[in-house]
């Protein structure tokens, strides 16, 4: 490989991987999202409950969870969607 | 060796064990360095003809020391990369800037060993070095600030359920890896393998894992430090507050781009092999560049898929743990059978088998350690049949170009 190559072959890689990071943004963009200010809000009055459904590395990596929050495999809401009432709000936060 | 991964499953050992966790570490440096030697004297034994490969291969056969050689390599390198990019995108997303998206970031990271390897060996080397004077500053740093710092009581023994002697069997974990350093493409006598600068490197590491067991017992409480994912993070912080998990951040994220960069630069290599009267410094090389792109193309498709956040993931990376350790028994006995036809290497022989077994103490140990050892044992049947595909492919792809 002659050296005029090399930084053709860098942008190639980049653009790739910078295609595969934008539909992954932008299918985040078309999620609903509330607010830290809301939820902080909400978590006052004690009208919400939290409900931490991160998993693996998502979770271990953390340094930081909401205060309060109750820990559930978000795979298995049977296991545990008979513990809040209808009506009830409840937030699922992920990463 | 500083990953996060590893500077948590230390603090986790110290939490259950506190001081008594150092005989694992002693023993961790000890078998590596035996297991340093192990290398060293099988590739001189075998310098002609692929030095490593050829040496297990009196073992079990070349195939199948080169099945044990992609076992050990490439899930690690696949699995291990996946979980560290994106506790790296979770420590620059918390610690640096909020608003910038975790997996965006290790997108990032991903792409700059993709850049690295793309330019070659050069590049690695030179983005090698950097990132780990940067690891080793910043360890410097919260070392010597923990001589003034403000410490805890006395560390008392955690709850019973977190006591776990397990961590005892499992030193050679630590220090795991330092043989990526062979796989540098050293040739000609200017660029031998720096057997020398390895040891010593060994040795360093296991003198920052005690200065770093001192500091997390003396400023950490061991019930946090053995059931948190994060104890780096506590240790760090509780040292220097927020200009700690700074340093920490930095670290974790330098350590994350060294550890990926070497492990896809080394399965690059490993996956292309040597061909006779190949133009090595351009053929092999060119092949090796583009394996290594290949998989950080894997890697990216592993964050996509959303890896990160399965169970899985754990238990396929102890897996690959598992498969690394065994490929260092592999060196060991070989090595050992050299030693044992020869007059006068009684020592030698001794040493390695004391090293086969802590290493095979540490197999049993990681396995015990498992939460999933149904999943862990699929795992281990599946991977090398995998492996033996991606051999059997790679060899014959080998004899149509000849």
């Amino acid at each position: 490989m002659n050296i005029s190559t090399r930084p053709i072959l860098c942008i190639i890689g980049a653009m790739a991987l910078i295609l595969i990071v934008t539909p992954a943004a932008a299918s985040a963009t078309d999620v609903a999202l509330m607010t830290k200010e809301e939820l902080q809000s909400r978590l006052e009055t004690g009208a919400v409950a939290i409900l931490d459904v991160r998993a693996g590395r998502d979770w271990n990596s953390s340094e930081f969870k909401i205060k309060g929050a109750q820990r559930v495999d978000g795979k298995d809401v049977a296991a545990w969607a008979d513990n809040y009432t209808r009506g009830e709000t409840i937030v699922l936060y992920c990463a | 060796m500083f990953t996060p991964d590893a500077l948590n499953f230390w603090g986790n050992a110290l939490g259950s064990l506190g001081y008594m966790a150092l005989p694992a570490l002693g023993a961790g440096i000890f078998t590596h360095l035996v297991t340093l030697g192990s290398f060293r004297r099988i590739t001189e034994a075998h310098a002609a003809h692929g030095g490593d490969i050829k040496g297990t291969g009196g073992i079990g056969g070349r195939p199948a020391s080169g099945l044990i050689l992609i076992c050990a390599k490439l899930p690690l390198t696949l699995g291990l990369s996946t979980g560290l990019l994106v506790s790296a995108g979770f420590t620059f997303n918390e610690t640096f800037i909020y608003w910038f998206p975790n997996f965006a970031f290790a997108y990032l990271l991903l792409a700059a060993v993709a850049a690295a390897n793309l330019l070659g060996r050069q590049a690695v080397r030179i983005s090698q070095a950097a990132a780990l004077g940067i690891i080793l500053g910043g360890i410097v740093i919260l070392i010597i600030s923990s001589v003034w710092g403000a410490r805890v009581p006395a560390a008392d023994a955690p709850a019973q359920q977190h006591l776990n002697p397990v961590y005892l069997l499992c030193g050679p974990a630590l220090l795991l890896g330092f043989d990526l350093a062979l796989y540098g493409g050293w040739r000609s006598p200017a660029n031998r393998v720096p057997w020398a600068g390895i040891a010593a490197a060994l040795a360093l590491g296991g003198l920052l894992y005690l200065c770093w067991a001192w500091i997390g017992l003396h400023y950490v409480p061991r019930e946090k430090l053995a059931q948190t994912s994060i104890s780096h993070i506590y240790v760090a912080r509780a040292l220097l507050g927020h200009t700690g998990r700074i340093i920490m951040g930095t670290i974790v994220i330098s350590s994350v781009f060294a550890a990926v960069n070497a492990l896809v630069f080394t399965a690059g290599r490993i996956m292309v092999p040597e061909r006779p009267g190949d133009n090595r410094d351009a053929g092999r090389g060119r092949r090796s560049r583009l394996a290594s792109v290949l998989l950080t193309g894997l890697i990216a498709l592993a964050l996509a898929g959303g890896w990160a956040g399965e169970e899985l993931l754990e238990t396929f990376i102890r897996t690959a743990l598992v498969f690394w350790l065994f490929h260092y028994l592999l060196v060991n006995l070989a090595a050992w059978r050299l030693d044992h036809r020869q007059a006068g290497k009684g020592n030698a022989a001794l040493m390695r088998g004391s090293a086969m077994a802590v290493l095979t103490l540490a197999l049993a140990g990681l396995y015990l350690l498992e939460t999933d050892p149904k999943s862990m044992g699929l795992l281990m049947v599946v991977i090398p049949i995998v492996a033996a595909a991606l051999y059997l492919v790679t060899a014959a792809m080998g004899k149509i170009r000849r």
